[in-house]
C-alpha cells in the first residue's frame, strides 16, 4: 500500500474518531449509535497499520490493489450501518405513530374536560381542570 | 399547519343510553367543503349516536366545519395517512367503551341511510362481528374505471386464495364492527399503511364472522384518489401482497 494512501487513510480515520468522540461527549451522538462507527474506524486503522494483514486479505480475495480491499470493507460496514438505521427507523416509526395517536386522544379528552368544566362550574372553571377528575 | 393547533372545542353528545352505545367515525383529510354535510346527515338520522371526525391534520378548516356540524373532533398533529387516522378512531371508541362502531368516508360517497342496515345486521342475535358495506353487491350504481376494476378483481382473486371465501369489496371504507373486532384493530400490528385486503386475512385468521351488505356509493365529487400516481399503484400492489402473506404467517399476540 503506497505511503501516501496510508497517511491519508490514517489521518482521516483518526480525525473521524475524534469527531465521534466529541459528539458523544457533547451528547450529540448517542452511545447506542456510535459503536458501529467506532468499530469501522478501528477496523480501517488496524488494516492500514498492519499492511501484511491487508495484503493477505487482498491475496485471499484475489483483489489487485490493497486499497480496493479497504474500500470493500468500508462498503460492507456502511451497508451494516444503513441496515441498522433502517431497523431503528422502523421501530421509531411505530413509536411515533403510537405517541401521536396518544397525543390526539389526550388532547381531545383535555378539550372536552375544558368545555365540560365550563358548563358545570361557570364560576371557577379552572378548578376542575386542575383536578382532572 | 397552524390550524392543527387551535384549542377551541365544542364537542358534546356523550349521550349514554341503557342500550348499546354506538359511535360513527369519519376519517377526514382536507374535506372542509363536504364534511359538515356528511356529519349532519348522520346526526339527523341517528341523533343518539356519537359522531367522531378524526382530522388527519388538514390544511383547510375541516375540523372547525365538523365541530360546528356537531361532531366530536380529534386532530392529528401531523398528517399520518388513512390507516393511522382510522386507528385513532378505533382507539377512541375502544377507550370510551362503545359497543359498536361504524366507519364511513368523509367525502360524502356513502349514504348515511345505509348505516342503519349495517348496524341492524351487526346487532342481530348471533350476528357477524363485522359488516362490510360493499359497492359491488346488489344494485349498486358504482362503476369503477377499467384499470381500477382490474385492480379490484386482482385483489379479490388473491384474497380468495388466502381466505378461501369471496369478499366482493375488501377496500370498502364503509364498515361496522363490534367491540371484539375493535380490540384487535387497536393493536400495533393493525396494518396502518393500507388497511384493506390484509385486514380481511387478519379477520379470517382470528375466526371473526365477516358479512357483506350492499351499500350505495356516490362518485367522488373531486375525483381525487391515492391511486392516481403509477408508482403508488405498483407500491400498493407489492405492499398488499407482502402484507397479506405476512398477516397469514405471523403469530398474533393481542394484549
Amino acid at each position: 500500500m503506497p505511503g501516501i494512501h496510508k497517511t491519508i487513510v490514517l489521518v482521516f480515520t483518526f480525525l473521524f474518531v475524534i469527531v465521534i468522540g466529541r459528539m458523544i461527549y457533547h451528547r450529540k451522538l448517542r452511545e447506542e449509535y456510535s459503536w458501529l462507527w467506532l468499530l469501522t474506524c478501528l477496523f480501517i486503522i488496524i488494516l492500514t497499520l498492519f499492511d501484511s494483514l491487508l495484503a493477505a486479505l487482498t491475496n485471499f480475495f484475489e483483489i489487485h490493489v490493497p486499497t480496493a480491499t479497504l474500500v470493500l470493507f468500508g462498503l460492507f460496514f456502511l451497508l451494516a450501518i444503513c441496515f441498522h438505521f433502517t431497523l431503528r427507523l422502523s421501530d421509531q416509526t411505530n413509536n411515533l405513530k403510537k405517541l401521536s395517536q396518544e397525543l390526539t386522544l389526550l388532547r381531545g379528552e383535555y378539550e372536552r374536560s375544558l368545555t365540560h368544566s365550563g358548563e358545570n362550574n361557570k364560576e371557577n372553571p379552572q378548578k376542575r381542570i386542575d383536578g382532572f377528575e | 399547519m397552524s390550524n392543527c393547533l387551535f384549542l377551541s372545542f365544542s364537542g358534546q353528545n356523550m349521550e349514554s343510553s341503557p342500550e348499546s352505545r354506538i359511535i360513527v367515525i369519519i376519517p377526514a383529510f382536507n374535506e372542509a367543503s363536504g364534511i359538515a354535510q356528511v356529519v349532519s346527515n348522520v346526526r339527523n338520522r341517528y341523533p343518539k349516536n356519537t359522531v367522531l371526525v378524526i382530522d388527519d391534520c388538514s390544511t383547510d378548516d375541516t375540523a372547525k366545519q365538523a365541530q360546528s356540524a356537531g361532531a366530536v373532533v380529534l386532530r392529528h398533529s401531523f398528517n399520518m395517512g388513512y390507516g393511522t387516522t382510522i386507528q385513532t378512531g378505533y382507539k377512541y371508541a375502544y377507550r370510551n367503551g362503545y359497543d359498536f362502531l361504524v366507519q364511513i368516508d368523509g367525502d360524502g360517497q356513502h349514504e348515511a341511510e345505509d348505516i342503519g342496515r349495517l348496524l341492524a345486521a351487526l346487532q342481530q342475535p348471533n350476528g357477524p362481528d363485522i359488516v362490510i358495506g360493499s359497492r359491488f353487491l346488489g344494485g349498486g350504481s358504482y362503476r369503477p374505471s377499467t384499470l381500477r376494476a382490474m385492480g379490484i378483481q386482482f385483489f379479490r382473486t388473491t384474497l380468495k386464495l388466502f381466505i378461501k371465501r369471496k369478499v366482493s369489496d375488501p377496500t370498502s371504507g364503509f364498515q361496522a364492527m363490534n367491540r371484539k373486532v375493535l380490540k384487535v384493530f387497536i393493536q400495533d400490528f393493525f396494518p396502518v399503511d393500507y388497511p384493506d385486503a390484509d385486514v380481511m386475512v387478519l379477520l379470517e385468521k382470528l375466526n371473526f364472522r365477516v358479512e357483506e351488505l350492499p351499500v350505495r356509493m356516490y362518485p367522488n365529487r373531486e375525483g381525487k384518489s391515492m391511486h392516481s400516481n403509477p408508482f403508488n399503484v405498483i407500491y400498493y400492489v407489492f405492499k398488499m401482497i407482502v402484507s397479506m402473506v405476512l398477516t397469514k404467517v405471523r403469530k398474533i399476540e393481542i394484549y
